[in-house]
């Protein structure tokens, strides 16, 4: 599917270079205002320059990821609209089995590797060691956040099951967590900390995981062991919302012919 | 047992009317109140392997509603429907490898790929074997004529081309079943033919069951040996096509020009329909009068210089069923 893809962009074969020309130019202004941010940029709350770089590296190249994997989501109103929804549902596919592999588009690796550099210049800099602890600390809020990211296109694909119109509720939580993850939790208020430990985990799985790699002493109360619980906020997340996706399902309505 | 048993099946649709503004907007937001419209209000049919069946009436009748439930693409309201021992809504998956699928104005082809990566794509979604897709591709290509552009882009093909495409896509993996939602629609005269021919033989050789929605009448008479007729989510007539015809008795009509036209009284079972001049339009019923004997009665009074005769199309039989519902 992913090479029927790429193969239908390389029909236009014109186009597809000056689409990945685009791609390095938006990733060069990119590091160019992070550099810049930087400049200026003081530590915050305990949190040093290069710890804030990780949390924006972390959180870019999950986002990355996720979008590769399940970006096409975010436009089933207008999957459900132009008919091409009552054409997977009569192929014996599972529907996101179907469509996620359509999100593939080859600029998305150009934030992934800037997420990448981003999160390496930072466990350069901070001489952070390869224990089996560290992996694991890193993979946990990896993961954890690319489930989140999904889960959250789904919640918004679902949601179009009901209002046709795309809903713009998850989105706004989706790239609001991303601005959201590139700082320590600590500096928000207590409703918006609430908000991103509970509800939308995001805060979650970034917070706690980084918090024990980074040596950090304010844990907002909670016990250490809270970053080994990440996977399973995020899978329970998830599972929530793919209740949510399967009754929005049933309820669809399709189109008129 | 038949292969398709559709039993008091219903499909409500809630139809939310919002009165403008944005304080209303909102409010349907969390109230919705909404109105409830039945797009199919028990029907219940029963379609036989091999049929050909052309399931008519006007836009909004709820055909597609109908197709849909029957693919497995919306979950009824309530009623029964079984397609070869499945519940389609329930074990969609199932379904649809016994089904192929056109939606004349869908496409299931890839925009951007020539229609022959499409199939393989479709070969591996059904898993179906490389090497008897493969075959199917070669056998379909034939009988559809798609040589010439099946390694085009699908977006490069012309509307008649690309029908043919999706008929091919739909047949890849041998369903027993095909439903075809106005497969000609906008199609020219020849295009229209040859999809057509394709369909008879599928029908014929093949003893693929196929159910048509259309508005093209040329498609009903030409294919299908047994007429649905929806209206308003009702099912307000099923019968072979020639109790169709017959329905409404087994009208002629009698187009004659005179010489010079004079006053006689008509057979019975006989009426004028038109006149324009000399030129009169009789109808009548063959199973009452025979045409040579009309002929033959006009003879005896006046000289005439022109006579056709014409079957009472099937379009007029439609639109009178359609019309003898709403007076009702």
């Amino acid at each position: 599917m992913i090479e029927a893809k790429i193969k239908g962009k390389m029909s236009y074969q014109k186009s597809y270079i000056l689409e990945l020309l685009g791609y390095f130019v938006v990733t060069g202004i990119d590091f160019a205002a992070i550099y810049f941010l930087f400049e200026s940029f003081p530590a915050v709350k305990g949190w040093s320059l290069w710890e804030i770089v990780y949390l924006y590296g972390l959180g870019s190249s999950a986002l990355a990821i996720a979008q590769l994997s399940g970006e096409v989501l975010e436009d089933m109103s207008l999957i459900i609209r132009n008919g091409e929804f009552d054409q997977v549902l009569i192929k014996p596919i599972s529907p996101l089995l179907f469509l996620m592999p359509q999100s593939f588009r080859l600029d998305r690796f150009a934030r992934l590797a800037q997420g990448v550099l981003a999160s390496g210049f930072s466990f350069y800099y901070l001489n952070i060691i390869f224990s089996w602890t560290n992996v694991a600390l890193f993979l946990c809020s990896f993961f954890s956040l690319i489930i989140i990211f999904i889960s959250l296109f789904l919640a918004n694909a679902a949601t179009s099951f009901w209002t046709i119109q795309s809903s713009e509720v998850f989105n706004a939580f989706t790239y609001g967590g991303v601005e959201m993850s590139k700082f320590p939790l600590t500096i928000y208020k207590r409703w918006m900390q609430v908000l991103f430990l509970f509800f939308i985990p995001i805060g979650f799985v970034i917070f706690f995981p980084t918090s024990i790699l980074f040596e950090k002493e304010n844990l907002l109360n909670f016990p250490k062991f809270s970053a080994f619980l990440s996977p399973f906020i995020a899978i329970a997340f998830f599972g929530v919302i793919w209740v949510y996706w399967r009754v929005g399902i049933r309820h669809y309505q399709s189109t008129g012919s | 047992m038949p292969l398709i048993r559709v039993e008091n099946l219903k499909k409500e649709f809630r139809v939310h009317k919002t009165s403008g503004g944005m304080m209303n907007s909102v409010k349907g937001l969390f109230f919705s109140r909404g109105e409830v419209v039945n797009a199919v209000d028990d029907i219940s049919f029963g379609i036989e392997k091999g049929e050909f069946v052309g399931y008519l009436g006007p836009n909004g009748a709820g055909k597609s509603t109908s197709i849909k439930m029957l693919t497995g693409i919306l979950v009824p309201t309530s009623g029964d429907i079984v397609v070869g021992g499945i519940t389609p809504y329930r074990d969609r998956k199932l379904n649809s490898k016994n089904i192929g699928v056109v939606f004349g104005q869908r496409t299931q082809l890839w925009w951007d790929l020539p229609p022959i990566d499409s199939y393989k794509l479709l070969g591996k979604i059904y898993r179906r074997p490389s090497k008897e897709i493969q075959l199917k591709i070669e056998f379909l290509t034939e009988l559809l004529e798609l040589q010439e552009f099946i390694k085009s882009p699908v977006r490069k093909l012309s509307l008649g081309q690309k029908m043919r495409c999706e008929l091919a896509a739909a047949l890849l993996h041998s369903p027993e079943i095909l439903y075809l939602d106005e497969p000609t629609i906008g199609l020219d005269v020849v295009a229209k033919d040859s999809i057509r021919a394709f369909l008879t033989r599928l029908n014929e050789t093949e003893k693929t069951t196929i159910i048509l929605t259309t508005h093209d009448m040329g498609d009903v008479e030409k294919l299908c040996k047994r007429v649905i007729v929806i209206d308003s989510g009702k099912i307000i007539h099923d019968s072979s096509i020639e109790r169709l015809r017959n329905r409404f008795g087994n009208h002629r009509v009698l187009e004659v020009e005179y010489d010079e036209f004079s006053e006689f009284s008509l057979p019975e079972n006989v009426t004028t329909v038109k006149n324009i001049g000399n030129r009169f339009f009789y109808q009548f019923d063959s199973d009452k009068i025979k045409a040579p004997e009309l002929i033959k009665r006009i003879l005896e009074h006046n000289s005439i210089s022109d006579l056709s005769l014409v079957d009472v199309d099937i379009e007029e039989v439609i639109r009178k069923i359609y019309h003898e519902k709403r007076t009702v």
